[in-house]
C-alpha cells in the first residue's frame, strides 16, 4: 500500500512536471505578449518597452525563462502576474476558494440529487417515473450550458427574484454571520441551478445504466430466486456491485471542481478563476495562464487519486499492482 | 406419504407444470419499435420427486424461460405451476418465500450467478439468512456441509468467488442450492462452458448428490446425448413449445419430431467427430 502511494506520487510529480514544461511553451509560443497594447500608443518609446520586457526577463532564452518560473513555483508564489504585479499564489488564492465554494456546493447537489433519481428510475425501469427522468436528461444534456446560463440570467433579471454578479451584496460587512452566509448563498443560487442544471443529467444517466445493468445481472436473479428482495436486494446486493462506476465518475467530478464552473463564473460574474484566467489569457498574462492549468491537471491527479482509493475500499478484487487488476 | 387410502397407487408428482405461457416486450430502440416475444407458450410436463427430467432444445427455443418461470424469477403470464399442492405461478414475491427453499436453481454461468465482491462463506449463507434459518454457527455449519457435499474445501469458505476456476465456481452455485436441502433443482445448463474432464465430474457429482438425497432435477440442456445418461424422461421443446416428451430410453432410440433428430445429430457429432463410429 505504501509503494503504491509513493508511486503514485512520483507518476503524479512527473505528469506536473509534463504539464508545466507543455503549458509554458505553449503559452511563450503564443502570438502576442503582455506589452502589445502599449506598443501600440505612440507616447511611449521602443526603448521604454524593452526596458519593460527585459525587467520581467520576457526577452531572456526559453529555457532560463523556465527555470526562474520553476524557481518562484519552489517559493510557492507559482510565477509573477505582470498585470497585477503580484506573485501568482496571492492573486489566485481568493478566486481559488470562491470557485472551489461553488464547485463543491454544485457538485454534492448534483450528487445528493443524482443518486436517487437514478436508484428510482432504475429500480422501476420503464415506469412512468423512469421515462419522465429519462426524457428530462435527455432534453437537459442536448442543451448547450451557456444557453442555460443565459436563460436563467435573462429569467433572474427580470424576475428581480435573485441577485446577478459577484458574491455579496453592498453592506456585506455589517450583516451578522447567518446573514453573511444567506448573502452569499443567494449570490450563489444561479451559478449552483446552472451548474446543477448542466451535471446532474449526465451522473443521472450514467448511475442509472449502471444499477439497471447490476439488476439485470445473473446474480441479481439468483438472489431473487432464494427469495432476496425489496430493499435489501438494493442495498446489499445491487448498489455495491454498481458503486464501481459510480466512484469513477465521482473522481472525474471532482477532478472538475476547479475547472468545471469557469464558463458559468464568468456568464454569471462569481468571482472565481473563470473571470480572472479569462482576463489573464486576454491580456496575455502568462503565468496567471500557466498556474490555472496548473491547478487543473492536480484536480484531476486528486480526483483520479481519489476515486482509485475509493475503488480499492470498495472493492477488494482490485488489487495494487497486480498485472490483472481492473 | 399418501394418508388417503382411496388414493390412487401412483402419488402425484412433485412438480406439475400445465399450459406455461410467457411473452417477453423486447425494448424498442430509435430506428425498431418494441416487439412481443413469444417466448414460451403452452408448455405441460410434470417431474417425479427424486427423478430428473431433461429439458432439451436448441438455443432462443425458451429452455431459460421455462426455467426462471419455476424458479419464479419471472411470473408466467399464464398457466400453473404446481408444487406440493400449491399453484406457484399465482403467489406474489412475499407469499413465495416460505416456498423457495423446495426449489434452488444453478446457472449456465457459475461467475456471474454469484456476487463478485461476497466470498464464497457469504454467498452460501446468504439464502440461510433470508429465510432466517439457524444461529449463526449453525449457519457456519451447514455452510461447511454444503461446501462438502459440492466437494469443496471448507477451509475455502473465506475466499471469493472470483478466486474459483469454472468448475469449482459451478461447485459454489451448487453448494448455494443444496444449502437450503431443496426437493427440486433446476438446472440451467450447468455444464456448458465447462471443459470436458469438468463436466464428467460434475456430472458425476449431480448424480451422486441425488443419490444421497432424492432430489428431482429439472435438467435443461441442448445436449441429448448428455441428458440420455443423466435424465429418467426427456422433453424437447421447439420454438416455446414442447414437441416431444417420454422415457430417455424410448426418445434417444426413437425420436418422432424432426427436432428430436436433429438435436440427436447434433450432440452425436459434438461427442463423436470425424464420422467416428456411425
Ligand atoms: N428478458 C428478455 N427480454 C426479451 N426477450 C427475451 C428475454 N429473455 C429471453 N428472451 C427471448 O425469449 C426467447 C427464449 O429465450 P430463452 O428462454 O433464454 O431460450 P433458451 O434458454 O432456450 O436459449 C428468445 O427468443 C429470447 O431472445
Ligand atoms: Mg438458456
Amino acid at each position: 500500500m505504501k509503494s503504491y502511494v509513493a508511486r503514485r506520487l512520483a507518476r503524479a510529480v512527473l505528469l506536473l512536471f509534463a504539464v508545466s514544461v507543455l503549458c509554458f511553451l505553449l503559452t511563450r509560443l503564443a502570438p502576442g505578449s503582455f506589452f502589445d497594447e502599449i506598443r501600440l500608443n505612440p507616447q511611449i518609446s521602443p526603448q521604454t518597452i524593452a526596458a519593460l520586457q527585459a525587467r520581467y526577463g520576457l526577452d531572456e532564452p526559453l529555457p532560463l525563462r523556465y527555470g526562474r518560473w520553476a524557481r518562484s513555483v519552489a517559493r510557492g508564489d507559482f510565477g509573477f502576474s505582470i498585470a497585477y504585479n503580484t506573485p501568482v499564489a496571492q492573486l489566485m488564492w481568493a478566486p481559488a476558494k470562491h470557485t472551489l465554494l461553488l464547485g463543491g456546493v454544485a457538485m454534492l447537489l448534483c450528487w445528493l440529487i443524482s443518486i436517487p433519481l437514478a436508484v428510482w428510475s432504475a429500480a422501476y425501469e420503464r415506469s412512468w417515473f423512469d421515462r419522465g427522468v429519462s426524457a428530462l436528461t435527455s432534453l437537459f444534456i442536448s442543451i448547450p450550458e451557456i444557453v442555460l446560463a443565459l436563460a436563467l440570467l435573462a429569467f433572474a433579471m427580470r424576475s428581480h427574484a435573485l441577485p446577478v454578479g459577484g458574491m455579496t451584496s453592498v453592506g456585506f460587512d455589517e450583516l451578522t454571520a447567518w446573514g453573511k452566509a444567506v448573502d452569499i448563498a443567494r449570490h450563489m443560487l444561479a451559478p449552483v441551478v446552472i451548474l446543477v442544471l448542466v451535471g446532474t443529467p449526465v451522473i443521472v444517466r450514467h448511475l442509472r445504466a449502471s444499477v439497471a445493468e447490476v439488476l439485470h445481472a445473473p446474480f441479481v436473479e439468483a438472489a431473487r430466486g432464494c427469495g432476496i428482495g425489496g430493499a435489501r436486494l438494493l442495498f446489499r446486493h445491487v448498489l455495491p456491485a454498481a458503486a464501481n462506476p459510480a466512484i469513477s465518475l465521482f473522481g472525474l467530478s471532482l477532478a472538475a471542481l476547479l475547472s468545471g464552473s469557469l464558463l458559468v463564473e464568468v456568464v454569471t460574474g462569481w468571482p472565481g478563476l473563470g473571470p480572472l484566467i479569462l482576463d489573464a489569457t486576454l491580456a496575455r498574462d502568462l503565468d496567471v495562464v500557466v498556474a490555472a492549468a496548473m491547478l487543473g491537471a492536480a484536480m484531476m491527479i486528486v480526483g483520479n487519486f481519489a476515486a482509485d482509493l475509493l475503488l480499492l475500499a470498495a472493492d477488494p478484487r482490485i488489487r495494487t499492482g497486480s498485472p490483472d487488476a481492473g | 406419504m399418501n394418508s388417503q387410502p382411496s388414493a390412487p397407487a401412483t402419488p402425484p408428482p412433485l412438480l406439475r407444470v400445465q399450459e406455461l405461457a410467457k411473452t417477453y416486450i423486447r425494448r424498442g430502440s430509435f430506428t425498431q419499435p418494441g416487439a412481443r416475444v413469444q417466448a414460451v407458450k403452452g408448455v405441460s410436463f410434470s417431474i417425479e420427486a427424486g427423478s430428473t427430467l431433461g429439458l432439451a432444445g436448441s438455443s432462443g427455443c425458451g429452455k431459460s424461460t421455462v426455467a426462471r418461470c419455476i424458479g419464479r424469477i419471472e411470473r408466467p403470464d399464464e398457466g400453473k405451476i404446481l408444487f406440493d399442492g400449491h399453484n406457484l405461478a399465482a403467489l406474489s414475491f412475499r407469499e413465495l418465500r416460505p416456498f423457495r427453499p423446495a426449489i434452488q436453481m444453478v446457472f449456465q454461468d457459475a461467475a456471474t450467478a454469484m456476487n463478485p465482491s461476497f466470498s464464497a462463506a457469504d454467498i452460501i449463507a446468504e439464502p440461510l439468512l433470508i429465510q432466517g434459518i439457524g444461529t449463526a454457527e449453525e449457519r457456519a455449519g451447514r455452510v461447511r456441509q454444503a461446501m462438502q457435499e459440492a466437494g469443496l474445501p471448507a477451509e475455502w469458505s473465506g475466499r471469493a468467488a472470483h478466486d474459483f476456476s469454472g468448475g469449482q465456481r459451478q461447485r459454489l452455485t451448487l453448494a448455494r442450492a443444496l444449502v437450503l436441502k431443496p426437493k427440486l433443482l433446476v438446472l440451467d445448463e450447468p455444464l456448458t462452458g465447462l471443459d470436458v474432464s469438468t463436466r464428467a465430474q460434475i456430472a458425476n457429482l449431480l448424480l451422486a448428490v441425488q443419490a444421497a438425497h432424492g432430489i428431482a432435477y429439472l435438467f435443461i440442456s441442448h445436449d441429448l446425448f448428455l441428458l440420455g445418461h443423466l435424465a429418467d424422461r426427456i422433453a424437447v421443446m421447439s420454438e416455446g413449445q414442447l414437441v416431444e416428451e417420454g422415457p430417455t430410453s424410448q426418445i434417444m432410440a426413437r425420436p418422432q419430431h424432426a427436432e428430436t433428430r436433429k438435436l440427436l445429430a447434433a450432440s452425436g457429432r459434438q461427442l463423436a467427430p470425424a464420422g467416428a463410429g456411425r
